[in-house]
């Protein structure tokens, strides 16, 4: 019973992230032409886009796409529907148990001894991660393989070398993260960000004299983004390259879209192609939440303090609903939080061709990871060492 | 003798031997599934409820670099077909070495994960110091 409440609760905070994701998307996208009035294109003349019809109500909006998908459809001839299906069925599987494998509150109750509260917890979490990615990769391969449009298969071949380009470099990444918190399993992650660090302590340390307490004052939540921010830095482009999938129709792109969907213009397809762009985005800003910002802690609040203050009055069981509803409103608003910051920095930043983005990730970003995991293991070294010499 | 500590860090790192998917995992699924293919049913079983007329799929041609006798004859087809070729070709090797990766993990355990890295990693250091520059890098 704990188990399928759980997955319906988790179920629910993924429907709750996507609906965020649409929202911020949609209006990114409306905000980005209305300070260009000239790109805004003319509906009197052209009657609106399937992205943007007439009506802004959105009841006109469903029932126009409901319409749209119960006509006449297209479809392409000779396609591989065989391969496609599996492909289709592959990319959201993967997905979907990619998804289940995050945990986005900490124990129940608080304590470091409660049940995890996360839908799948495999001890070798972060090997399962790598490996489902990938085969969400390979699936949408396969699915623009299937298509004989020349736009599909070229959109496989992105894909493709994206992965490739940039399988490894995740590898590196969690690595740095694996050598941190001594496990594969990323619910120990969350719990090693648990608490607080001060940063300028290690100065107080070396000068022994009255005042060096005061370094202790100035502390920082214990999330990974804080203690290893190249790690962060590194994650970003790393799952850009992985999950990130442009489609034909997304004016921010303007590139080919992956993989042959939506490009036979058919609603059905369109659907199962923006849900997986969305899960996959939810998925990826679900797992920056998790391995850097702490998934759904509050910093410098205690949850077992807030649970052993209600037990007297209530008993076990409400604090234990009650710390899962903030921690999971606090996930939410964490991963609003990095939806946002995105959207920001995809504005910001210039469109990389794919030749630019794997030049990127294999001469720059892979040899920085390697530094990275290289620098992270002589801080360890050198952290145990320091301790001891103490 | 950073490399020793890399194997020692490395062997600290507990590897469960824990597979399975649980029932919530599979509900989990399930939902998302429903998700995918709900509204698909749903349009299914609106346009049975049609007149055959309405509801015939209308065949369309492949997206293609045009039709002309000339673009079919164009370089740019084969290239098409040879970067297809070829990343299948990767894909399958990629999944092979995977497979082996794994295969290997699970016998050897993490330590054989440090061994590697210690052969690999001054391996790769030296190929890249190596490697003949161009022009712009």
């Amino acid at each position: 019973v704990i188990e399928l409440g759980l997955a319906l609760w988790w179920f629910t905070i993924v429907l709750l992230a996507v609906m965020l994701h649409a929202t911020a998307e949609r209006r990114a996208r409306l905000a980005r032409t209305s300070w260009r009035r000239d790109l805004i294109p003319p509906h009197r003349l052209w009657g609106g886009e399937l992205d943007r019809p007439p009506s802004t109500w959105p009841w006109a909006r469903l029932l126009s796409a409901a319409a749209r998908a119960v006509r006449s459809r297209g479809l392409p001839t000779e396609p591989s529907r065989g391969l496609r299906r599996l492909g289709r069925v592959g990319s959201v599987v993967s997905i979907a148990m990619a998804l289940a494998l995050v945990p986005f509150a900490g124990t129940w109750g608080g304590r470091p001894d409660g049940r995890a509260l996360v839908v799948l917890d495999p001890d070798n979490g972060l090997l399962a991660l790598v490996l489902l990615i990938l085969l969400s990769d390979v699936a949408q391969v396969s699915i623009g393989l299937s298509d004989q449009s020349v736009w599909s298969r070229l959109g496989a071949v992105r894909i493709a070398g994206r992965a490739l380009a940039s399988i490894g470099l995740l590898v590196l990444v969690l690595g740095a993260l694996v050598l941190e918190t001594g496990s594969l399993r990323l619910h120990d992650l969350v719990l090693a960000q648990r608490g607080s660090f001060a940063p300028a302590a290690w100065l107080g340390s070396l000068f022994h004299w009255q005042g060096s307490s005061l370094f202790e004052v100035v502390r920082l939540p214990n999330w990974l983004a804080l203690t290893q921010p190249l790690t962060a830095i590194l994650f970003v482009p790393t799952l850009v390259l992985l999950l990130r999938r442009p489609l034909a129709f997304d004016p921010a792109s303007a590139l080919v879209g992956a993989a042959g969907f939506g490009l036979d213009d058919d609603p059905t397809d369109r659907w199962v192609a923006q849900l997986e762009q969305r899960l996959a985005a939810v998925l990826a800003a679900s797992l920056f939440v998790v391995l850097f910002l702490g998934a759904g802690a509050l910093p410098y609040v205690d949850s077992t303090r807030i649970a052993g203050a209600l037990e007297p009055f209530v008993g076990e069981f409400v604090p234990g609903v009650l710390l899962i509803a903030i921690e999971s409103g606090v996930f939410l608003a964490k991963l609003g939080l990095v939806f946002a910051v995105a959207s920001k920095l995809r504005d910001a930043s210039a469109r990389l061709r794919d030749d630019q983005w794997l030049r990127l990730a294999t001469r720059r970003l892979a040899p920085i990871a390697w530094a990275n995991l290289l620098l992270v293991a002589a801080l360890r070294q050198l952290s145990a060492t320091w301790g001891e010499l103490i | 003798m950073l490399a020793d500590s890399l194997a020692g860090l490395l062997g600290n790192v507990s590897l469960g031997s824990s597979v399975g998917v649980s029932t919530g995992g599979w509900v989990f699924v399930a939902l998302i599934a429903a998700c995918f293919a709900l509204p698909g049913c749903l349009v299914a079983l609106a346009r049975r409820l049609l007149p055959p007329d309405r509801r015939a799929s209308i065949p369309l041609e492949p997206l293609a670099f045009g039709a002309s006798p000339r673009v079919r004859r164009s370089p740019r087809h084969a290239v098409g077909l040879h970067r297809s070729l070829m990343t299948s070709v990767f894909v399958l090797a990629l999944g092979l070495v995977l497979i082996c990766f794994a295969a290997a993990i699970r016998s050897l355990g993490v330590t054989g994960t440090a061994l590697a890295t210690l052969f690999a990693g001054p391996t790769l250091i030296v190929a890249l110091h190596a490697r003949r520059r161009s022009l712009d890098s």
